[in-house]
């Protein structure tokens, strides 16, 4: 059961250092603009948008071009199969081990970042149009640089101890980008969830971080490198029988970024930030990092090798997979019923992500990571084209519900056709599309593994096909085709701007791109061995790189799924575009209305959480709050805080002003003034004292790692 | 036997709290007799248990009896000036209860070899001083003090704690004076920046000193006493045992830390103390440039052999002695004035020696002291200290310190000329007994205390030959 035997580490300076660039040019062109954002509020006035937009599409224009750089020279130079570049830094060293930074440039993470770099760059671009006069144009630009360069350090990281300081970096930048409305309440109370179900999910993560930790310290070999945690593995020095609780914590933090069952509840809330926003959370960003790291951790639930098998190890530690896969079967499902029901587009095209994510769980879960990875890349590119299709509708009629829209087609011919491609991906239809062959890739790594009931989990993932189908249909006819229904005095759709237009036709292309890739290694493997080993099967040649094997493409896999989505289009074309009375009634009936209840209140899961979290915490909250009432509020802050600070203020005010004459008129001038100065420091404010305190102590810190780092020593 | 000092204390808290309960509004001079009594009969107490053996987390020597008898005997000034303080409040004897708890944990600072027990000792410190300065609770700026040093003194507590994780971290062990372990130099360093900013912050050095202004002028005056006298001193036990002991060798990795906040402290303390107009306001940036000092002698004693560490502990004792005398006396000082005038402002001062002459002189002496002028007490300290300095090549930092004093002379000399000016009123101030013994007594130990170098002296090289 070796995975990783006889994997060589290279260094290569001049790739590490481009991956590093990847990382830092976001990361500082962010910085840079927030800090232009500070210099516009205090002197009130907007730097041009051409100079902050070509800022903010530059910082990942540098990442591109590095990453293009990096994807070529890896895969020419090295054998993926067999090389990792691995460059480490440490960064705080102990006698039990040693925290690093480090990059590792390996398939999965290689090809990720360059998806990541490339559909980033076009949504920035398309953002510098869709956010045209807004009043913190800057900001944005800043945070999503920065949320940017945060997943690219995710990416990255070649242990786990960097992966989650760039974890929780993503989750404080979006939730600065989800509330970017704040002003709005609905917005603030969004990024707020958002954060929130974010951060049981990151307690979970750090405290498996730590469980790895203490195992490897055992085993006398700390790490949390995923190489050498693989190398332990395969050696023998630790067991996955230790590892599948510790994998178990970490997909815990994969639960609440990647949105699966029961944490999904902050996704859909998420559409409160602006669409490029969405569009970047949802296709490469934040909720794929969840399954990323799934797929780098996956030595903790799979024992994986030979041909075409993952294995689900014996006994307990089965559990984590078969929980991974099962959560992603019904997350699937969930969301793709609550899709049907939504009306909001912006919601539709959430609430599917949430079943697409599902469905890359359920693969991961199975031990096919490579099969989960090649939808990972299907999706990226296909729903970052949705979102940015549906940011031009919204911009278009100025609303983001269904029953505003209709017959758009002929106003808006690009958005009409990109956002067709777009669908048909999602949807999977048959034989020309991307999301075809990935999705039929999942299908059948579902119903090869040994996971209990696997069958029913087939069945259900064939199920949701069919309703993917319907909903994207009836998302297509309501928004493009019919009568228009929005209100013609004051809406005039307009054709989408040139910018955004070109965003759109390149995802467009994009898409078109993985899907003639994808079928020529489908299909064409099924006529030629040669095709079927070349990099032309995505599928297959990644397996191979990481070590594992799925059964391959036959055809006789693939009819259940083409009749789910075949049945699912003509059911929807045939309710909302033909409107058959039959299919209508069907619509209307009793039973469907209640279903369709439940299904709208997201089959109450949020309500638990809010019971759960609510209820012990209310009864806590209350008495803080009586405490908080009657003392802090009535005592401290009335009377102390409030009454305190103004009449030293008011103090200070008459210091201020009756200030130095009189009093001093010996001692030179200088001197004086000097103390006059540092006194004003002296503000009265306990914030601004503790903010005085950690910034003594951030120089001395830099001081001594700095300047005096060399000659510390100890005898 | 060996915790009877603090057995001792903690019969007379609840002697004290019983004798309030019964007494009420006549309790105030019986709480006052039995915290007096609690505080010399603990002191002798600690004289007697030197040297007892107490396992290794303990350790019963010179350093114990110099800095638990400090604490103990500068509480008993701030007894006096809260008498004449809170003479309007009721429940004196909780105070003093907060008093002697404070220094039960004085005591086990100045005896510990282990982190814990040292940093128990440090929050049994900090704690009850929180609460004392919030004592008068219907004062605003009263108030206003306590809640400003609590959340400080909570965020200074958690960077100590966080430093002293990284120190178990790098050295495997809480006890002090442990080697780092190989490969561990990062978490050394974290720790010594954590604990060093922690404890910076307690002892006041810029710029961790924004909360002593704003507490020194909002508390009440016999706490401002107590936090000068008393509570500062426990605080420098905490950081000599920390840096002394727990980290003595890691020395040359601190001395230029130290070097650093000195520099700062002595500079900004003076400076900003020139342009004060309230007497308790220039007190408190004297004790900013004070803590400067002393903690020049660290720098001194980090870097040197035995000879420069010994004169180096001896500037620091002479140093520390003096200060309770002088800060004490000032303090009480100008807690007469203000019980009269209401106000410290320095115009409340002027002519100060036509209305109540034993007050004016008491300050003017206290202010010749902590300018460094001979024979009074604050010369030694400074003295030795500059010297040990000299000693361990750090010229630079004995210059700035010389500066430092040269602009000190400025604002004490500027109260002093006030104080000699006609007055304004020929009114006389109230006077009260026990405060005019206890400025007659502290005057008079300023004046003599050339005959108790000599003994502090044998105490300082005792200190050295037991440290590690």
């Amino acid at each position: 059961m070796v995975v990783e035997e006889g994997i060589q580490v290279i260094e290569d300076k001049f790739l590490i250092n481009s991956a590093i660039l990847v990382i830092l040019i976001p990361f500082l062109t962010g910085i840079f603009l927030l800090f232009l954002r500070g210099l516009e509020i205090r002197n009130k006035t907007k730097f041009s948008e051409r100079l902050t937009g070509s800022i903010g599409v530059a910082g990942l224009l540098g990442s591109l071009i590095n990453a293009t750089i990096i994807i070529f020279t890896y895969f020419n130079k090295y054998d993926a199969k067999t090389q990792r570049v691995i460059g480490d830094t440490p960064f705080v060293s102990s006698a039990h081990g040693t925290f690093k930074w480090g990059i590792s440039l390996d398939p999965l993470s290689v090809i990720m970042m360059f998806l990541l770099a490339f559909i980033a760059s076009v949504i920035h671009f398309y953002a510098t149009e869709y956010m045209h006069g807004d009043t913190a144009y800057t900001r944005f630009f800043g945070t999503l640089n920065f949320f940017t360069g945060a997943m690219f350090g995710f990416v990255l990281a070649s242990n786990l101890f960097m992966a989650f300081v760039f974890w929780e970096l993503l989750g404080v930048s979006s939730y600065m980008l989800i509330g970017y409305y704040w002003p709005k309440a609905s917005a603030a109370s969004a990024a707020k969830k958002a954060f929130l179900y974010n951060k049981i999910g990151d307690v979970s993560f750090l405290v498996g971080i730590a469980y790895i930790w203490q195992i490897t310290l055992k085993a006398h070999h700390p790490t949390l490198d995923y190489h050498e945690l693989t190398n332990l593995i395969s050696n023998g020095t630790i067991s996955i029988n230790q590892l599948w609780f510790p994998g178990l914590l970490l997909f815990g933090g994969a639960i609440g970024k990647s949105a699966q069952l029961p944490l999904f509840g902050w996704l859909p809330e998420a559409m409160e930030g602006p669409t490029p926003v969405s569009a970047l959370l949802h296709s490469s960003t934040m909720v794929k990092a969840g399954l990323f790291l799934l797929s780098r951790i996956y030595f903790t639930f799979v024992t994986v090798g030979g041909h075409y098998e993952a294995f689900i190890p014996e006994g307990d530690a089965a559990l984590t997979a078969t929980l991974i896969t099962w959560l992603g079967v019904l997350t699937a499902l969930c969301g793709a019923l609550i899709a049907l029901t939504a009306t909001d587009i912006k919601k539709v095209l959430a609430f599917s992500t949430i079943s697409q994510l599902g469905y890359i769980g359920m693969a991961m879960g199975t031990g096919q990571i490579h099969v989960g990875f090649y939808h990972l890349v299907s999706h990226a590119t296909f729903k970052s084209l949705l979102f940015l299709c549906a940011g031009a509708v919204i911009h278009s009629v100025h609303s983001q519900e269904m029953k505003d829209m209709g017959g758009l087609k002929k106003y808006m011919p690009y958005t009409y056709w990109t956002m067709l491609i777009g669908l048909l991906g999602l949807v999977g239809f048959p034989f020309i599309t991307n999301g075809f062959y990935s999705k039929d890739a999942l299908l059948v790594a579902i119903k090869n593994s040994d996971i209990p009931l696997a069958g029913l989990a087939f069945t259900i993932a064939l199920i949701t096909a069919g309703i993917t189908a319907f909903y994207s249909s009836k998302l297509f006819i309501l928004t493009f085709l019919g009568t228009p229904r929005y209100d013609k005095d004051h809406v005039h759709p307009h054709k989408t701007g040139i910018r955004m237009r070109i965003a759109l036709i390149i995802l467009a292309i994009a898409v078109v791109i993985e899907s003639v890739w994808w079928a020529v290694g489908s299909i064409g493997g099924l006529a030629s061995e040669k095709i079927n080993k070349s990099f032309w099967n995505f599928e297959y040649r990644l397996g191979d790189l990481i070590g594992i094997h799925g059964a391959p493409f036959a055809l006789i896999d693939t009819i259940p799924s083409i009749l789910a989505v075949i049945l699912g289009i003509s059911l929807a074309f045939g309710m909302y575009f033909y409107q058959i009375p039959f299919l209508i009634s069907l619509k209307e009936g009793g039973f469907i209305i209640k279903l369709e209840n439940i299904i709208a209140n997201r089959f109450g899961f949020d309500k638990l959480i809010y019971v759960l979290a609510m209820g012990p915490g209310m009864w806590v909250g209350s008495k803080f709050r009586r405490f908080d009432e009657e003392v802090i509020d009535g005592f401290i802050i009335n009377t102390v805080i409030k009454d305190g600070s103004l009449k030293l203020a008011d103090y200070s005010n008459k210091l201020d002003q009756d200030g130095i004459d009189g009093v001093v008129n010996g001692l030179g001038d200088i001197t004086s003034e000097l103390g006059y100065n540092l006194r004003k420091v002296q503000t009265g404010q306990t914030s601004q004292y503790a903010r005085w305190m950690m910034f003594g102590l951030a120089l001395l810190l830099s001081i001594m790692t700095l300047l005096y780092f060399q000659t510390f020593t100890i005898k | 036997m060996t915790w009877l000092p603090v057995s001792v204390l903690f019969l007379g808290i609840i002697l004290i709290l019983v004798v309030d309960l019964i007494f009420r509004e006549k309790a105030k001079v019986y709480t006052v007799i039995l915290s007096v009594l609690t505080l010399s009969f603990s002191s002798l107490m600690v004289i007697q248990t030197k040297g007892t053996n107490a396992g290794s987390m303990f350790f019963f020597g010179d350093f114990y009896v110099f800095f638990s008898i400090v604490g103990l005997l500068s509480s008993i000034i701030v007894v006096f000036s809260a008498w004449k303080d809170y003479s309007v409040e009721l429940d004196l004897g909780v105070f003093f209860s907060l008093l002697l708890l404070a220094n039960a944990g004085g005591i086990l600072i100045a005896a510990s070899r282990n982190f814990i027990p040292l940093y128990l000792g440090y929050e049994l410190v900090s704690i009850p001083t929180y609460a004392m300065i919030a004592f008068k609770k219907k004062n605003r700026s009263s108030a206003e003090s306590g809640l400003k040093i609590f959340l400080l003194g909570a965020l200074s507590s958690a960077i100590i704690i966080y430093g002293l994780a990284m120190y178990y971290g790098a050295t495997g062990t809480l006890q002090m004076g442990g080697d780092i372990i190989n490969h561990s130099k990062t978490l050394a360093i974290a720790a010594l920046v954590l604990i060093t900013v922690g404890s910076s912050f307690k002892i006041g050095l810029v710029p961790f000193h924004y909360w002593i202004a704003d507490v020194y002028s909002g508390a009440s005056v016999s706490v401002v006493n107590f936090l000068s006298a008393s509570s500062k001193k426990m605080a420098f036990a905490f950081v000599f045992q920390i840096f002394f002991v727990g980290m003595s060798s890691w020395h040359n990795s601190y001395t230029y830390l130290f070097a650093i906040l000195a520099t700062f402290s002595v500079i900004v303390g003076n400076i900003v103390a020139v342009v004060q107009d309230r007497l308790l306001r220039i007190i408190a940036y004297s004790t900013i440039a004070q803590a400067g000092y002393i903690v020049m002698g660290i720098v001194a004693y980090g870097e040197g052999n035995t000879f420069t560490k010994e004169l180096a502990m001896k500037g620091i004792l002479f140093h520390i002695t003096a200060h309770v005398l002088m800060k004490g006396a000032a303090i009480a000082a100008i807690l007469v004035v203000i019980s009269s005038t209401k106000s410290d402002h320095i115009n409340n001062f002027r002519g100060l020696f036509h209305t109540s002459p034993i007050t004016a002189s008491a300050l003017a002496i206290a202010f010749f002291s902590l300018m460094g002028i001979p024979p009074a007490a604050g010369f030694y300290g400074k003295f030795f200290l500059f010297l040990s300095l000299v000693e361990a090549g750090y010229e630079w930092l004995a210059l700035i310190g010389i500066i430092g004093s040269a602009i000190s002379i400025y604002y004490y000399g500027k109260v002093i000329r006030i104080m000699v000016d006609q007055p304004e009123s020929k009114e006389k101030l109230n006077s009260f007994t026990p405060i005019n013994v206890l400025l007659v007594v502290l005057t008079i130990l300023t004046l003599l205390f050339g005959i108790f170098t000599q003994d502090l002296a044998i105490i300082a090289e005792n200190i050295v030959a037991q440290n590690p």
